[in-house]
């Protein structure tokens, strides 16, 4: 794509943004329901010090939870793969992980792991494990009728296809799952702050209460751009090690 | 004899029967197309065959071939798409019983790929290979191991006439260089005269085994010029007949 294409995205931001700017000045609503953009960055500016830190402390705990997610999403998958029998049994409490709201048992986490950065982490793994566990097991049996029928007749043990055939058809979903669970582990990581505190979730939470909107925009953009951020290391990471897969 | 089987018969739970009771046998060393109407239940017996399928019923069923010593080439290439062409033909002698050192691995595997005319496309990857390319490759697969029987379901059917041709032509060459079983599934009545020694005609469902025809008075070497020779148009016209007479009015 070419730069200019590549800015395009950028006209609808401008747009929006000019118009709460002179909408916000003109005083065609109160400044603590929108503030101007200008206000915003000018808060950013101002408290840089603090957005930094806090920046630093949501990228490390939804990182975290993240990796957590990634690892026993994936360790989870291959054992629900093993046999159709540990699928029954266990499937319906995966299920549990995708339906499982965390803003509800935010408060459950405290109790269980204190106020702090495990509670956060925690959320953000919760929250970001299951589209990666679904996104797994279904790509663990992924592999073609034809390749299955392959391994089948060259009598390959059950290890020769998990490791040469099953593993490698789920790369690409279990990519995908990647990418979805980055961004939820990030809107679970600010979640957990608001219980938890720290981090971007905890300056919401303190701005709220001090009726800081533009602190609470400020620190809302950040945590947006965590997010984005993370997705698109994801994206980069499955354009490079997919082109094998997807072109074929 | 390498495969036998007598009174065998397969229903699918859909009630079509597939395959009715038959009795065949294939000898060793012989190049057998087998012929018929889509959905005759001709990959079936295919797929029972090669011990993917069981059969509901038969007296006996054989495969006399060492265990380990069929390959096996689908409609489909069926590659690993993050592997090259080497690296898939590989594949077939590490899924082997036996070890082999990752150097004789690689040396074997570069044979099979210059046996089928890819010697230099050994590092390409599937998605940077034709369709007639990807299907050598799976060729190359199938004969790295050396089988004295080699299955093959449709495998150049999809491809376009010119490059279904010349795989023909290879296949029957390789096979009269190396010798071994061939059985070859097809539903071009062109295609199987163009290859086989013996052609079986399957009826329409349920399949019955209607002819077992020798192509004596084809010449050995076959070329895609012999498609305008008078005897090869006799036996594709013998073989038509015999499947017009056992097709379902219509389907």
């Amino acid at each position: 794509m070419s730069w200019a294409k590549r800015l395009d995205p950028l006209w609808p931001l401008a747009s929006i943004a000019s118009f709460a700017e002179v909408g916000s000045r003109a005083g065609w609503w109160e400044a603590y329901l929108f503030p101007a953009p200008s206000m915003v960055v000018a808060c950013l500016w101002e408290d840089r010090a603090e957005f930094g830190g806090a920046f630093a402390e949501t990228l490390f705990a939804a990182s975290l939870g993240w990796g957590i997610a990634l690892a026993a999403g994936t360790l989870l998958a291959l054992t629900l793969s093993l046999s159709d029998r540990v699928e029954r049994a266990f499937r319906p409490y995966a299920v549990f992980f995708q339906t499982v709201p965390v803003v509800a048992i935010a408060p459950l986490l405290v109790i269980w792991f204190g106020f702090g950065r495990p509670t956060v982490v925690a959320a953000a793994a919760i929250v970001s494990v299951f589209p990666v566990l679904a996104a797994g097991f279904a790509g663990l049996r992924s592999a073609s009728a034809a390749l299955t029928d392959y391994f089948r007749l060259r009598r390959a043990g059950r290890l020769a296809t998990l490791f040469k055939l099953r593993i490698p058809s789920a790369v690409p979903q279990l990519l995908t799952g990647a990418r979805i669970a980055a961004g939820l582990a990030v809107i679970g990581a600010v979640v957990g702050e608001f219980v938890g505190g720290g981090g971007l979730g905890g300056v919401v939470d303190a701005a709220t209460a001090q009726q800081r909107v533009d602190k609470v925009f400020a620190a809302v953009l950040l945590s947006t751009l965590l997010g984005f951020g993370l997705v698109s290391i994801v994206d980069a990471a499955r354009e490079r090690l997919l082109s094998r897969w997807l072109r074929s | 004899m390498i495969l036998g089987g007598r009174a065998l018969r397969k229903t699918f739970a859909s009630e079509l029967r597939a395959l009715a009771p038959i009795d065949f046998a294939v000898e060793r060393g012989e190049f057998v197309a087998l012929v018929g109407p889509s959905g005759c239940g001709k990959s079936t017996l295919l797929r029972i065959l090669a011990g993917l399928d069981q059969p509901d019923e038969a007296s006996s069923l054989e495969n006399r071939a060492n265990p380990g010593r069929a390959s096996f080439v689908f409609q489909e290439a069926a590659l690993l798409p993050w592997r090259s062409a080497l690296g898939n033909v590989e594949l077939a002698i590490e899924l082997d019983a036996k070890a082999a050192s990752s150097e004789a691995r690689r040396f074997r595997a570069r044979d099979a790929l210059a046996r089928v005319g890819l010697a230099d496309f050994a590092a390409r990857f599937p998605h940077e290979l034709s369709g007639g390319m990807k299907m050598r490759v799976s060729l190359a697969r199938a004969l790295v191991t050396d089988p004295e029987l080699l299955f093959l379901d449709e495998p150049f059917g999809a491809l376009d006439e010119f490059t279904r041709l010349d795989l023909d032509e290879d296949l029957r060459s390789l096979w009269r260089e190396r010798g071994g079983t061939v059985f070859f599934v097809t539903h071009s009545i062109e295609e199987a005269v163009l290859l086989a020694d013996r052609v079986w005609v399957f009826s329409s469902r349920p399949g019955r085994l209607v002819l077992d025809h020798r192509l004596a008075g084809l010449p050995a070497e076959r070329k895609r010029e012999l498609r305008r020779d008078p005897r090869y148009r006799q036996e594709v016209e013998t073989i038509e007949a015999a499947l017009a007479r056992h097709r379902e009015p219509r389907a």
